[in-house]
């Protein structure tokens, strides 16, 4: 006889929470380790530099997160047989590279013109300019877009469960199949999301407030 | 590598116009909900603004997914059937309602407050002042948003392939099955979603500047 109970179904839902969590803060810290450089690209005067990082940035915002994942888990298989999870963790770190990259960009573009121009005046080398003066204040005005990023990427993770990652969802869809009442599993499952979500939320408000008060925007 | 892809295309496009259908039902659905949804979240009874606040963050926070399989798998245990089809709509529009009411709240507080007191001073209060002056200027600071987020509904519909919509990504996967070329063929239809989203968000993108 198998056990539905609400312990057994959280007991085994908690075991994908682990997983979904891994996903949700590998692809998140590759995504900043691409995206920053990709920033700098996008923001280059040279056109031979901008357009390749815009491209790759559209791209891996343009393609759905699913389709990224199907093709690099049955696409790339004969040429690169992957596991679901370390599959699933390249496409979620590309497509997190893309959006963060476009939250950094948007951190160099929004820092006050008056900061760049007063560095100029105070006669900084063009690099001291940017490292100094600019980068510093691009970052604080990208941390609460990329914190709210993060709690969409939480999200985006269910979608692994259709390749086989055993995340929160795919022991769901097993406790179902298994002969579990679909809404009491799905329900547990959401609980748990809505939880890890929460920490994350309230960051992204806490440190919104705290960057608000710090930076001079346009 | 492309040799196929003229075969294949006819095929594919056949899918697409099943992911625009059901981006267009989620639409006519979904930011309905969410504007009901942002007056009743902005409401002034407090147990009423609640309940909303409270449904809108349920919805904002689980995932698409499991909302469609709670509505495909779970409701059939209550005696509601729907067609998958069906079920793709409805998860996707109560999942567009909640995240466009923020829009339609924030457009909605973005008008001040010295608004409604010039109306009052001129004698246009309650229902009549929310429709004919808060409302008309919300309206303007939401549409850019709005269509942001339907770029965002087009591409999720391709969650439609996990329970069996023969949306783009479903017939993308099946040709793939059938062939064994799954890479060339889900690469073509990434790009077709990857050309229709880059291009109209650079529309969306000129459109902002105007109203602004």
């Amino acid at each position: 006889m198998s056990d539905f109970s609400f312990v057994s179904v959280l007991q085994t839902l908690v075991a994908g929470l682990g997983i979904t969590i891994l996903m949700t803060v590998v692809s998140f810290a590759a995504g900043t380790l691409l995206g920053i450089p990709l920033a700098l690209m996008r923001t280059s005067k040279l056109w031979g530099v901008r357009f390749p990082a815009m491209a790759v940035i559209d791209i891996s915002r343009g393609i759905p997160p699913l389709v990224w994942l199907l093709i690099i888990y049955y696409g790339l298989s004969p040429a690169l047989p992957l596991e679901p999870l370390p599959a699933a963790l390249i496409g979620l770190s590309i497509i997190s590279a893309g959006y963060l990259a476009e939250n950094f960009r948007a951190g160099i573009d929004n820092v006050h013109t008056g900061q760049k121009e007063a560095a100029a005046a105070l006669g900084l080398t063009p690099s001291n300019q940017f490292w100094r003066i600019v980068a510093p204040q691009a970052l604080n005005i990208s941390i609460p877009p990329s914190a709210s990023y993060a709690v969409a990427l939480l999200k985006d993770t269910a979608i692994a469960s259709i390749i086989g990652v055993a995340d929160i969802i795919f022991l769901a869809q097993n406790e179902v199949s298994r002969g579990g009442s679909a809404v009491f599993v799905f329900a547990v499952a959401a609980v748990l999301y809505l939880l890890a979500g929460i920490p994350l939320s309230y960051f992204s408000r806490y440190i919104d407030g705290v960057v608000r008060s710090k930076v001079v925007s346009v | 590598m492309f040799d196929h892809w003229l075969e294949w295309l006819p095929q594919l496009l056949s899918g697409l116009r099943t992911s625009l259908l059901l981006t267009a039902c989620v639409a006519v659905i979904g930011f309905p909900l969410g504007l009901v949804l942002g007056l009743l979240s902005t409401a002034p009874n407090r147990a009423v603004r609640a309940l909303f606040i409270a449904f809108i963050e349920v919805f904002r926070g689980i995932p698409l997914l499991a909302v469609i399989y709670l509505l495909y798998f779970g409701l059939p245990a209550a005696s509601v059937t729907m067609t998958a089809f069906a079920t793709i709509v409805v998860g996707h529009s109560l999942n567009l309602g909640a995240y466009s009411s923020e829009v339609f709240r924030a457009g909605i507080l973005h008008v001040g407050i010295g608004q409604r007191e010039a109306a009052a001073s001129l004698g246009i209060t309650g229902q009549k002042a929310f429709f004919h002056v808060v409302l008309p200027q919300a309206m303007r600071a939401i549409p850019g948003p709005l269509m942001s987020m339907l770029i965002m509904v087009f591409q999720s519909t391709s969650l439609a392939f996990a329970i069996g919509v023969s949306e783009m990504t479903s017939t993308a996967f099946s040709i793939g099955s059938m062939t064994f070329e799954y890479f060339n063929v889900l690469v073509l239809a990434g790009l077709i979603y990857a050309v229709l989203c880059i291009v109209s968000a650079r529309i969306v993108a000129r459109i902002e500047e105007k109203l602004n």
